[in-house]
């Protein structure tokens, strides 16, 4: 059992070896293909994202190659699946490296970024991850020295969650998901609206697969919070809203960043037109591509990205996924042309330089800053006519 | 005070209600098998996919959307029983190894939704209407409300069923003691196939009533088959009206857990409290008459 | 223990240490970091396989809630280690410590139900345990988890070690199968009775072979935690009780051997299905379903397979008849 696994490996290893030593190197005269690792959830309950994931890097990297952004250069792209799981992403990412990948686009969970973090370390492999990263004080560099996030942090998302809930309110609830993104979420929340004067009265959590939060919410109505702030993707921020509507409860709504894994339609559809008008959302770019003000740096670029999407995968991107993809992979290409090299640990110092405007945000990271986006890259919205637009 | 409790207790009311048909469904296969089958939350999901496809993508009337639904929970049923429990059925494998085969069916029916339905939520208007039903200070959805008469009509219809027709009988019967049915000329195997049709129709049905309460889409099987079986088993496998029982008690408790005492809690609290009633009374509240044929 | 038997199983156990020698050897050498990988995974997923295959087999009971054990030892490694500064070694030893007081005290109450009622209490028993993980902050950093676990090293040092440890708790298994207690525990199974008329109290050889099952789970959950260095309470899931009971019932529940292999067939299925990416998913669903339709008594369970097959078609052969009916086919348990 064990030796023909072995024997299959042993054939595996040789070859990715050859692609290792091909890998590496200068940028040579010529066209040169490298492999870059794209690791998303494209199976299990965060599939949803996963797939946009998958099909926002994709797209980037096809632009990629045929505008010939990195000269010389061709990426060609290993997209496995991490199921969502960290053991798989750790699997995955060990595969894609030993088949010659020089950086990691992916994965899409934090826990499976947590988990990577000392194979990208220990391997010297740039690891752009569409996840959040951990909220540790040694989830930084130099144990993170490879491992960075396209995303905000907990603290920006946290900051402008608080401050649009905190406009004439003296008291926020608080129900999110109970993963490690609705708990670092909801942390960084409270401590934002207690340095504002806000008061937290409740904060109740939920699973990503309840379908009733109404006994949440009945806890959450006789707090008599000003507004409630909902952190959670998938289903459950439409649910919320009908919830609300259904027991009477009229205050503001404020969806946090990340949570329209779904996008504004289908939460329209879920929440019923009567539980829209105070609902709000803190969004990426992406989301009100079309409602963007012109002189926004972004709504250039959006106006060409989302079309072009339409047009590869024949429907619109699900939520904020496959633009933070799309943008992984354009920081990546932007590194590589700037290190002027393929060699991983040249990649990796090109990237603590980079400062890229991407459709979500003017990416920036630094040695000792790994999050791309800050606060300002999420902007306000709220729903009209069905769909999500920008403005209060 | 009052108006927080009365609304947590018609809120745990309908979520158990939810569970109990989902339960009942479960109860209809084990009766005439002693299969439990893993993959029951994914009829459900079915029947709400079918639904789905009639009313938005073809503009059919909902009744249609309906009928079409049982029928293609009732073929699914059909499928998996002859595809996959009657193939194993030749080696008489243990029932644990059933429990995972309809597991493995289960990742199949999910991911075959997923390619062809993609990863987004479906749902589709209630039935009769977005407002909700408001007494006092407690409210529901008017969705939610129509479980209830669905659950009676459905406990009656069971009831006569296995109580008072020659296939209800005959199930019962094979599931006491399959070799005394076969001497009798019971065909054992048409009575495993009617069970996973009546199991897989009755699932189909209950996903399109739920659709619209709580969305379908490819992952929301698991969820459904855990709490179904919880309940089924709280209430004594196989019964039906033990199924609704444990279903409104499941419900209840995890209503209240959540609003009274921690949301953070729930799943905690609803699954001590099964094992308590599970220590306490080892075969559920309706101790079944049959006695578990095999061990697992 | 004597003659032939003693014989086989000291044959047996030093079969085994060759293997997981020349498993650790070659892959030292021959495999590259992904297989390796791959490999590590399996053996330490091979442990709960071993574990629940005892739990059946010696107790006729069934677990759907393994995957707490899992993670008791997972963060009993991971909290001593990152904010007691301990020892992994002494850290996994709590691990057992925990994992197996837990299965003791849970054990009594919870081994009273079988069938399809125990399988219910043992995935409640997961799922509070997971609850209570998410809501140990202070201790267990909650949902966010625990990051900068010590690191087991390199792929290739970790394959070495962890495959090496395997051998060695499969090789005691072995032993222990083939000893007069292996041989009393599986004939008597969970007969109450026939326990009981030989003296021994079933109750309490339940809940020792229990305590033993948590224990080697949470030996694979420490191994779990410094392989991934970072642990959160998410995977330790419905999801991951099953894969247990599922390994050891492809591999067949008859003999140690099963859960190894089950294990092992497991446990590459994801790995060789991976360059499908998106239809992975969906062909290891038909991967399970196909193995274990045509193995329903895992691997080990084909040559008895075989055999009923073989005299079924010796039968028709004979009488010219059509084939037997479902049901005809003797029990073969």
């Amino acid at each position: 059992m064990r030796l023909a696994r072995a024997l299959s490996g042993t054939v595996a290893a040789l070859s990715s070896l050859l692609l290792v030593a091909d890998a590496s190197g200068a940028v040579a005269a010529g066209t040169k293909t490298v492999k870059i690792g794209l690791l998303a959830s494209l199976s299990g309950y965060v599939a949803s994202y996963g797939t946009d994931e998958r099909d926002g890097a994709l797209l980037a990297i096809n632009e990629i190659n045929k505008s010939n952004a990195i000269p010389g250069v061709t990426l060609q792209p290993i997209v496995l699946d991490d199921k969502g799981d960290p053991t798989a992403a750790v699997e995955a990412a060990q595969q894609a490296i030993d088949q010659g990948a020089i950086a990691i686009l992916g994965p899409t969970t934090t826990a499976g970024t947590a988990a990577l973090a000392s194979i990208a370390t220990a391997r010297q492999v740039p690891d752009i991850s569409f996840g959040l990263l951990p909220v540790a004080p040694h989830a930084k560099p130099p144990a993170y020295a490879y491992s960075l996030s396209i995303e905000p942090n907990d603290e920006a998302v946290g900051d402008l969650d608080a401050a649009l809930a905190g406009k004439n309110v003296k008291t926020i609830a608080l129900i999110y998901d109970s993963n490690a993104y609705g708990q670092s979420i909801s942390d960084g929340i409270k401590r934002e609206a207690a340095a504002k004067g806000i008061r937290t009265v409740a904060s109740e959590a939920f699973k990503s697969t309840s379908t009733d939060m109404t006994p949440q919410l009945t806890a959450i109505r006789s707090a008599k919070p000003d507004a409630i702030i909902d952190v959670g993707g998938g289903t459950t921020p439409g649910l919320i809203a009908r919830q609300m509507y259904e027991l009477g409860m009229h205050q503001k709504l404020v969806i946090s960043a990340v949570s329209f894994g779904i996008g504004a339609v289908k939460f329209a559809q879920i929440a019923g037109p009567n539980a829209l008008s105070n609902v709000r959302h803190t969004a990426f770019a992406e989301e009100v591509w079309n409602t963007l003000p012109k002189a926004d740096p972004r709504y250039a670029k959006l106006q060409a990205v989302i079309p072009a999407f339409r047009k590869a995968y024949g429907h619109d991107p699900n939520g904020y996924g496959a633009a933070a993809a799309y943008d992984a992979a354009w920081v990546l290409a932007d590194a590589i042309k700037r290190a002027d090299s393929v060699d991983s640990k040249k990649i990796q110092a090109a990237l603590d330089q980079t400062k890229y405007q991407g459709t979500l945000c003017l990416a920036q990271f630094s040695p000792d800053s790994h999050s791309a986006c800050h606060s300002d890259s999420l902007v306000v919205s709220k729903l009209a006519g069905g769909k999500l637009v920008y403005g209060d | 005070m009052a108006e927080v409790i009365g609304q947590l207790l018609v809120t745990g009311v309908l979520l158990g209600l939810m569970y109990g048909v989902i339960a009942v469904c479960i109860g209809i296969i084990y009766n005439a098998t002693q299969i439990i089958n893993f993959a029951q939350g994914e009829f459900v999901m079915i029947g709400g996919v079918a639904a789905w496809v009639l009313i938005t993508e073809l503009h059919a009337p909902l009744w249609l959307a309906g009928v079409a639904a049982v029928a293609i929970g009732a073929a699914m049923g059909l499928i998996i029983e002859r595809l996959v429990i009657n193939t194993a059925r030749r080696f008489r494998p243990p029932l644990l190894t059933y429990i995972f085969l309809t597991f493995g069916v289960s990742i199949i029916l999910s991911n075959l939704t997923m390619f062809a339905f993609g990863t987004n939520p479906l749902i589709f208007d209630p039935f009769l209407g977005r407002a909700p039903i408001v007494f006092e200070k407690i409210s529901t959805s008017s969705q939610y409300a129509l479980l209830l008469p669905l659950c009676l009509v459905l406990l009656a219809g069971l009831t006569f069923f296995f109580a008072y027709t020659r296939y209800g009988k005959s199930m019962r019967a094979a599931a006491v003691n399959e070799f005394g049915a076969k001497i009798v000329g019971i065909d054992v195997g048409v009575l495993s196939m009617m069970a996973f049709a009546l199991s897989g129709a009755v699932s189909a049905l209950v996903g399109f009533f739920l659709t619209p309460i709580t969305t379908t889409s490819y992952s929301i099987g698991l969820a459904f088959t855990l709490k179904g079986f919880a309940a089924a088993i709280t209430g004594g496998l196989g019964d039906f009206r033990g199924a609704v029982v444990g279903g409104l008690i499941i419900g209840i408790v995890e209503s209240l857990g959540a609003g009274l005492v921690s949301s953070q809690f729930q799943d905690a609290i609803t699954f001590l409290f099964v094992i308590v009633m599970l220590v306490v009374l080892p075969k559920g509240i309706f101790a079944s008459m049959v006695e578990e044929r095999d061990r697992l | 223990m004597s003659g032939a038997r003693g014989r086989r199983a000291v044959a047996e156990a030093l079969a085994l240490l060759g293997l997981g020698l020349v498993v650790a050897l070659g892959g030292h050498f021959f495999l590259s970091n992904y297989w390796l990988t791959v490999g590590v995974v399996i053996a330490m997923y091979s442990l709960p396989s071993l574990a629940l295959l005892l739990l059946l087999g010696y107790a006729g009971r069934p677990s759907f809630g393994h995957a707490a054990f899992f993670a008791v030892g997972a963060y009993a490694s991971a909290v001593t280690t990152t904010r007691l500064g301990w020892d992994p070694v002494a850290g996994a030893l709590a691990g057992i410590v925990v994992a197996g007081a837990v299965a003791y005290v849970i054990g009594f109450p919870l081994l009273r139900l079988s069938g399809h009622y125990l399988a219910i209490a043992t995935l409640a028993f997961a799922i509070i345990v997971r609850v209570v993980l998410e809501n140990a902050t202070p201790l267990t950093g909650g949902l966010n988890g625990i990051v900068g676990i010590p690191s087991l090293g390199t792929p290739r040092t970790a394959f070495v070690l962890v495959v090496m440890l395997v051998t060695i708790i499969y090789a005691a298994a072995v032993f222990i199968d083939h000893s007069r207690i292996g041989r009393i525990l599986r004939a008597l199974g969970d007969d109450e009775r026939a326990m009981a008329s030989c003296g021994i109290n079933p109750q309490s050889i339940r809940t020792a072979v229990f305590v033993a099952s948590a224990v080697l789970t949470s030996i694979a959950g420490s191994v779990y935690a410094h392989f991934l260095t970072y642990i959160s309470p998410e995977p330790f899931n419905v999801d991951m009780s099953v894969l247990f009971v599922t390994m050891m019932l492809v591999g067949g529940t008859g003999s140690v051997w099963g859960a190894l292999i089950g294990a092992c067939i497991v446990g590459a299925i994801p790995a060789v299905l991976s360059t499908y990416a998106a239809y992975s998913a969906l062909l290891y669903g038909i991967a399970i379903v196909a193995v274990l339709l045509l193995a329903p008594y895992g691997v080990l369970g084909l040559p008895t397979q075989l055999r009923i097959a073989r005299a079924r078609l010796r039968r028709i052969v004979a009488s010219g008849s059509k084939p037997a009916q479902a049901g005809e086919v003797a029990n073969v348990d």
